[in-house]
């Protein structure tokens, strides 16, 4: 049942990617990217990562979807696309067929040594996903959560910089 | 508890000071927002005084994620020229573009956070965090100045190829994670000694990983945005970026090659020998060919990279301290540099920063021709000035490790490199003048050129003190 879940998602994501990739309206290209996400965000609930999930749809579909339509609508391009980029088709299809192989190979190598985890299943299914992220994010990985705050503060200081009128 | 407020000591520090900042760039007046750089200057000489670890102790915090020693600190020091300098620098620059904004000096000290943590991590989700805070400054500052396209273009390609960058860094990262189990130095240096290096993925993660830092240095082949950004970027924005952001990834290099990747050593030695080959080897050979004595000094930012690479590749002690030292001359050297350049003003009908706006300096302009000619010869390696001692102990440190013929490619690339610095003196001292260029110099570009060229002559006479700042271990 679990297999044909993923199944449908994986096929789903696949074909919307496609679509996404081929259609020339900007706006259908985006919403196509909107089903990935999605079909994306559905594999990451049946991998018990509810989390990368949640924050799938609300960073990705929510936010950064929107953002992509505000730029498209205020800049109304051509239906032609932005930049004619040249060999765009040849060194598109090296550059995913690179990452293929890098996927399948690393998919082959079954011996990923790692290392196992200090939560055992029990823990999660006592605590849940997020609880442990959470625990985990302001305790061992306080630092570079504060470090991050620091970041947006800075990039919103150079946003409105860089925006404002002078 | 007292551990881990000490480890992080200096950057919360230079976090609070930073938000100081920002309210004092909201009561400075519309004129006086130079005030804000001078603030911040004061600032950082405080946090760097704070933070000194006494008799080179060394700290590590919060599970052992950062670390506060005499390294971090030595990089710190870096750090705190760059923005000492380009603060002092950029001040009439600014003002007479009509972009004196206090957010200039705000973004450059909060990049220096970003900068402290990527040196002081131990743990990659560290290195990464603050590596990013420094990348976004950048982006900022290389697209500050609104109203010139060249600026423009300069942030967008900035912001883009960085993206790019980190985006392949982070997928080297997660091979690594999901090879090793963990982020931090320790166990990642643990885990390949325990099982080898024989796995596909693990050496995929590992060049992955070091080709986005490469990118942040401008190492050849990860190089072609540098040009252009520097070139575009507003000047004392550009003299900061070519010094402390590499200097931060520098660091960050050394420390993560030399704990996490400690086991692995014959193979990024091999990477990071071909990127030091490449990069001094390029960067010298296109700079022969610029005009615009600011392309070249872009140029020669490349090929700086490549010989600190050597200290990189050497990896003995000796190396590592040779890059602070050399990272330390090079804020003084190329800061002092671009300062002057940003001075130029050409009232004929080519750009500021043409060689031909040098021409007859020498004459006109007595005590910046004398700055200019000690930076140039400083940066071309001539004794007894800082930039020699910096590649002498460069060289020394590869002879020591046995890479002699790195060290051989490094003096000839160093010979070559006279040429285009030479260059720009003979036009200053025996060229006539074609163009009417005036040097708008203030006191403060004054006070910064003349704090960077004293600096090059004592450190080129007495080496032995900077280096005896910089002789403690990493690991």
């Amino acid at each position: 049942m679990e297999q044909l879940g993923f199944y449908i998602l994986a096929f789903l994501a696949i074909i919307s990617s496609i679509f996404m990739i081929t259609r020339e309206n900007p706006v259908h290209s985006a919403l196509w990217m909107l089903l990935t996400f999605f079909s994306v965000a559905g594999i990451f609930v049946q991998l018990n990562a509810e989390f990368i999930a949640a924050i799938q749809v609300l960073v990705y579909a929510g936010a950064i979807l929107v953002l992509y339509l505000f730029v498209v609508m205020l800049l109304n391009p051509k239906s032609k696309g932005f930049i004619r980029i040249p060999f765009r088709y040849v060194l598109g299809i090296v550059a995913s067929f690179v990452i293929f192989v890098q996927v399948l190979l690393t998919l082959q190598s079954a011996n990923v040594i790692g290392k196992a985890g200090v939560y055992t299943q029990e823990a999660y299914k006592q605590y849940g996903n997020v609880k442990l992220f959470g625990y985990e994010l302001f305790s061992n990985y306080l630092v570079p959560f504060e470090v991050v705050s620091i970041m947006l503060l800075v990039a919103m200081i150079g946003a409105i910089v860089l925006a404002k009128k002078d | 508890m007292v551990e881990n407020l000490v480890s992080i000591m200096p950057e919360l520090l230079m976090t609070i000071f930073g938000l100081i900042l920002i309210v004092i760039d909201v009561i400075a007046g519309k004129n006086s927002k130079s005030g804000v750089g001078y603030f911040g200057i004061f600032f950082i000489i405080v946090a760097l005084l704070a933070s000194i670890p006494v008799g080179g102790f060394k700290i590590f915090g919060f599970g052992g994620t950062l670390v506060w020693d005499m390294y971090s600190f030595a990089f710190f020091f870096v750090f705190a020229i760059a923005y000492i300098l380009s603060t002092l620098g950029s001040v009439d620059y600014l003002r007479e573009r009509g972009i004196l904004k206090g957010e200039f000096y705000t973004i450059m000290f909060f990049s220096i956070i970003g900068m402290m943590f990527m040196v002081s991590a131990t743990d990659l989700s560290v290195l990464y965090a603050g590596m990013e805070t420094m990348a976004i400054s950048m982006y900022i500052l290389a697209g500050f100045e609104k109203g010139n396209l060249k600026s423009n273009e300069s942030g967008l390609k900035y912001f883009i190829i960085g993206a790019f960058s980190s985006a392949i860094f982070l997928f080297g990262l997660s091979y690594i994670y999901g090879y090793t189990g963990s982020t931090k130095y320790v166990d990642i240096a643990n885990m390949i000694q325990a099982n080898g290096l024989n796995n596909f993925n693990i050496k995929l993660g590992m060049v992955m990983m070091l080709a986005g830092l490469a990118f942040k240095i401008s190492a050849v082949p990860f190089h072609m945005w540098a040009p252009d950004v520097y070139t575009g970027a507003p000047t004392p924005a550009t003299g900061f970026m070519t010094v402390a952001p590499k200097a931060a990834a520098m660091g960050a290099i050394v420390r993560f090659v030399w704990i996490a990747l400690e086991p692995a050593a014959a193979q990024w030695q091999l990477f990071f020998s071909i990127l030091a080959v490449l990069t001094m080897t390029y960067g010298n050979l296109v700079a022969l060919a610029q005009n615009n004595v600011k392309r070249m000094l872009a140029y020669s930012a490349i090929s700086h990279a490549g010989y600190m690479l050597i200290g990189v590749v050497s990896a003995n002690e000796l190396g590592y301290q040779s890059i602070a030292l050399y990272t330390m001359i090079y804020g003084f050297m190329n800061i002092g540099a671009f300062t002057i350049i940003s001075l130029l003003k050409n009232n004929g009908v080519i750009e500021n920063e043409r060689i031909e706006s040098f021409a007859g300096l020498g004459k006109k302009y007595p005590v910046v021709s004398l700055a200019m000619l000690i930076f140039m010869f400083s940066l071309a390696g001539i004794p007894p000035l800082a930039g020699f001692m910096g590649k002498f102990y460069i060289f020394t440190a590869a002879v020591k490790s046995g890479i002699i013929w790195l060290a051989i490619i490094g003096v000839i690339n160093s010979v070559i490199a006279c040429y285009y610095y030479m260059r720009v003196t003979i036009f200053m001292y025996f060229k006539e003048s074609e163009y009417d260029v005036d040097v708008n110099m203030k006191p403060a570009s004054f006070i910064a050129s003349m704090i960077a060229a004293l600096f090059v002559i004592i450190i080129g006479v007495f080496p032995s003190f900077f280096m005896d700042l910089v002789k403690y271990m990493i690991v």
